[in-house]
């Protein structure tokens, strides 16, 4: 396990900070201090961008963002495949790797992420945040396994990718999505204990399984994907409530069967409509789902064409 | 892609004192990353509240920005308004007795050095953090946004008013002074119209949301309450939280745009964001 504590990074880049107030020489010494620590080292371009953005390089979150990533993309092809980030202090963009191929990583994170948290991922693994995530949890993401401990703010799951090479990523979000969860997603899955308002926007794929509070307006403008809830409203177009039938129960099981050891789980290996009861241990409270209570949400296009 | 804030205190005679500059610095503080442009606060205090107002303005002189400030009795203000009005260099930020609102361009850290805002003692207050987008990079495009019309009200906004110029044309035939060109005025001096008028202070709200287009989330502070407000389809973020406090430290609500703003104060406990269209109002208790 490679641990790393994004306070050391702030603090190194702080020391340079109090000895010189040069910008330029600031950057050149953070530069080889990384290399030296680290082996990673910052493009140019970020010199400029720090300083337009926040007049400073040292304070400057962007610096720590990419000092962060280079360093995991480093210890990614070094062949480590655990690794542990301390104080994001809710950093935007951690976990944006850019790998061409399927990466091995299980990745912990203490502390809340900012926006795009785990953005364009393509991982074998299990990325845990002990946690919220802000806007845009994985969005465009390929493939993984997320577990978010507290919130996730905003469009989690957005644009998550079902292509010929990936399914999406299969998210858990203990304590809720806020508002427009799995927006735009054509694959992927959400176990939310939470879905707040326009959740399932412009949704064309993937499937949410809501198993906790309901906002109002599932999928407006949905096209496709699926969206299972204890209750719920739809917008006057774009989505249509149905009830849940023999198949639904096979998709909720495969969806909850991805997260069976991480909710501790009961009753799912026989979870159908003649025992369609579970009992869902999350954030320490075991909990009784009836899942004869719960409706579908699907696209209005989709329930036409079975029509 | 703004980034507002606001607190709220609770049991507040016994915390007339508390610095919630400290808070509000904070939760902007770890904002920053959303915006960078321009950084404003208004902190309420009832201990401000003098038998004068105090307005403040800016005066243009060669493209730079000069702060002032003027002590006007009830008797003359009408006056000095007007004369401040026909001045096409003067623009006036605020017009208070218990509001404390300071704003500028730069970073929150900035605002810090140059007015110590860390240290405004108040009951509840509003901060924003500007990245422009409908106007330049000027002080007085800077949020927050008061009004002439009625002293001790600020507006944060984070968002776009589509119609704006509909809805200042519209204030204007009724004789309202715009300061800025920046679309966030136009809820100020809207809301304070609607004030002026009924009183309720949730009401000027659902009618600022039945007549706004556009996606927006603003906060609005009052000497007694703090409303936050999102438009119908909850287009931007605004997510409140409690911190219960100790024995020491007061309890209070906060508002955000991000959720770590929340979590860097303590404010953990029944987290949710407002319903889109319908406002969520702090009183003062």
């Amino acid at each position: 396990m490679y641990n790393l504590d994004i306070d050391e990074i702030r603090e190194l880049a702080n020391s340079i900070g109090s000895s010189t107030s040069d910008l330029d020489e600031q950057f050149e010494r953070l530069n080889s201090a990384l290399y030296k620590k680290f082996g990673v080292i910052l493009p140019k371009g970020l010199k400029r961008a720090s300083y337009e953005k926040f007049m400073d390089i040292v304070s400057s979150p962007l610096i720590y963002e990419r000092t962060v990533n280079s360093i995991l993309k480093r210890k990614i092809k070094e062949g480590e495949t655990n690794i542990k980030l301390k104080n994001p202090r809710a950093l935007y963009r951690i976990g944006i790797l850019g790998f061409r191929e399927p990466i091995k990583l299980n990745l912990m994170v203490e502390g809340n992420v900012g926006n795009f948290f785990a953005s364009g991922c393509n991982f074998i693994g299990t990325w845990t945040v002990h946690g919220h995530a802000e806007n845009g949890l994985a969005d465009k993401g390929y493939s993984g396994k997320i577990i978010v401990d507290g919130f996730a703010t905003e469009l989690a799951a957005q644009n998550n990718q079902a292509t010929d090479f990936s399914l999406g990523v299969d998210i858990l979000v203990r304590k809720g999505c806020m508002e427009r969860a799995m927006g735009q997603a054509r694959g992927g899955s959400l176990i939310t204990f939470g879905a707040g308002y326009n959740s399932g926007l412009y949704m064309s794929g993937g499937i949410l399984v809501n198993l906790g509070h309901v906002g109002q307006s599932f999928g407006p403008g949905m096209v496709g994907g699926l969206i299972y809830s204890m209750n719920g409203t739809t917008p006057g177009e774009g989505a249509t409530i149905q009830k849940i039938n023999n198949l639904d129960y096979a998709i909720i099981f495969q969806i909850l069967k991805k997260f069976e050891k991480e909710l501790n789980i009961e009753g799912l290996n026989s979870f159908s409509s003649k025992n369609p009861i579970l009992w869902i241990t999350n954030d320490g409270k075991m909990e009784k789902y009836d899942f004869r209570e719960y409706i579908k949400i699907v696209s209005i296009l989709d329930s036409s064409s079975k029509e | 892609m703004c980034g507002i804030c606001g607190i709220m205190l609770e049991n507040y005679c016994c915390y007339n004192d508390f610095p919630i500059g400290s808070i509000l610095y904070k939760m902007m503080e770890s904002q920053q990353i959303r915006a960078q442009d321009s950084t404003g606060i208004a902190i309420f205090n009832k201990k401000f509240d003098h038998e004068f107002y105090e307005i403040e303005y800016f005066k243009k002189e060669n493209d730079k920005y000069n702060r002032f400030c003027e002590k006007v009795y009830p008797e003359r203000l009408n006056t000095v308004l007007y004369d401040l009005n026909q001045d096409p260099n003067v623009i006036i930020s605020t017009c208070a007795k218990q509001m404390s609102l300071i704003k500028d361009v730069g970073l929150v850290r900035d605002l810090d050095t140059k007015y110590n805002i860390r240290s405004i003692q108040g009951t509840h207050g509003i901060g924003h953090l500007r990245i422009a987008t409908s106007s330049r990079v000027t002080p007085d495009n800077a949020h927050p946004f008061s009004t002439t019309i009625m002293a001790d009200i600020a507006v944060v906004h984070n968002g776009e008013i589509a119609n704006y110029s509909k809805l200042k044309s519209s204030l204007e035939l009724q004789g309202y002074h715009f300061y800025s060109r920046c679309d966030s005025e136009v809820i100020a001096v809207f809301i304070a119209d609607q004030l002026l008028k009924h009183n309720d202070i949730e009401r000027a709200n659902h009618e600022f949301i039945n007549k706004a287009d556009g996606p927006f989330t603003y906060i609005v502070s009052t000497p007694n309450c703090l409303a936050l407000v999102r438009d119908r389809f909850g287009a931007r973020k605004g997510i409140f939280g409690y911190n219960p406090g100790t024995r020491d430290y007061p309890s209070f609500w906060a508002i955000a745009t991000d959720l770590s703003a929340l979590d860097c104060v303590g404010a953990n406990l029944y987290v949710e964001t407002s319903q889109p269209g319908k406002p969520k109002i702090f009183y003062k208790k």
